[in-house]
């Protein structure tokens, strides 16, 4: 383990809370977490337990992440279609 | 996709509940899946460099399908309140995300993954990490100690292997709740109370925070 990591443990260990969501309870919520962030606003402020499981857990992160990546696409090809209606598939 | 636009969640929910409709919004569904899917691989291509083309067609494929049956199987506990599709992308990117990390580690024994949880050296973990003076380093010296008697004394052994095999030997939750026969969810709350132990263990002995990052800082 690099000291870097390290560091970023001892960090995680002390951010240790009572009251941490499990993995089951942030899935439940990636979705919302998700469409906020698409729409521009921030999501740590209406979800800061699901930021706080985010840091901990990586599985979490990994799907949270690909979530993100697919709603984005989302977005990204219907405002293309929009913008450019004769692209209507 | 023939519509003139996206379907709004009311319009999901209806297509897929009607028999006259249900193919073509399952259809449609499926694609979108699909699109999450290669997304989502594209990020890991350097672990499936040795999958042919048609074979990462047919896992995206096998992985879009087995979704679209979790999303079917969930629909009655969509409650309305995020998109549609992007609740559904969670259940496809779930599905690629827990194969793919079991690919990665598939060929490896239960013991060369995770260990027996029996004989754990913080310090042969943490080898590379050098102090850059005397003093210092009896203080790292002193830190390790804590959290080392931590976890051999105060950790059960599971919450033990999940510990050493996640933090440090940085195996994926999925894999060591496959060889654990845990959940994921099971796997995240070892480590948790592993954390929660460390974490009084290190302010029972009047360690805060800024104290052991002081410490381990970088010079």
């Amino acid at each position: 383990m690099k000291l870097e990591s390290f560091r970023e443990w001892i960090r995680q260990i002390y951010a240790t809370r009572d009251d941490e969501l499990d993995c089951d309870a942030v899935f439940e919520l990636i979705p919302k977490y998700v469409d906020k962030e698409v729409a521009g606003e921030d999501p740590t402020i209406d979800f800061p337990q699901v930021e706080q499981h985010l840091k901990h857990c990586s599985r979490c992160r990994d799907i949270y992440i690909g979530v993100l990546e697919a709603a984005k696409l989302e977005e990204q090809e219907q405002a293309e279609r929009t913008a450019s209606p004769s692209l209507q598939l | 996709m023939n519509r003139e636009g996206p379907r709004t969640n009311e319009e999901w929910l209806a297509d897929l509940g009607t028999q006259e409709t249900r193919a073509e919004a399952l259809a449609d569904l499926r694609e979108y899946l699909l699109k999450a899917v290669y997304v989502y691989l594209d990020r890991y291509r350097e672990d499936l460099y040795d999958l042919s083309r048609s074979e990462l067609e047919q896992m995206a494929e096998d992985f879009a399908q087995e979704a679209l049956l979790q999303v079917l199987d969930k629909l009655d506990t969509f409650r309305g309140e995020s998109k549609f599709t992007t609740w559904a992308y969670r259940f496809v990117i779930n599905e690629a995300a827990a194969e793919l990390r079991l690919h990665r580690w598939r060929t490896l024994s239960t013991e060369a993954v995770i260990g027996d949880g029996e004989e754990v050296s913080l310090l042969n973990f943490l080898g590379d990490i050098e102090a850059p003076d005397p003093e210092r380093s009896v203080a790292r010296t002193e830190i390790l100690v804590v959290m080392q008697r931590v976890i051999e004394e105060d950790l059960t052994r599971r919450q033990r292997v999940a510990l050493v095999s996640i933090k440090l030997r940085g195996v994926p939750v999925v894999e060591v709740a496959e060889r654990l026969d845990a959940t994921p969810n099971t796997v995240y709350k070892l480590i948790y109370d592993a954390r929660k132990k460390l974490k009084e263990g290190l302010e029972r002995r009047h360690y805060s925070q800024a104290d052991v990052l002081a410490i381990f800082g970088e010079e």
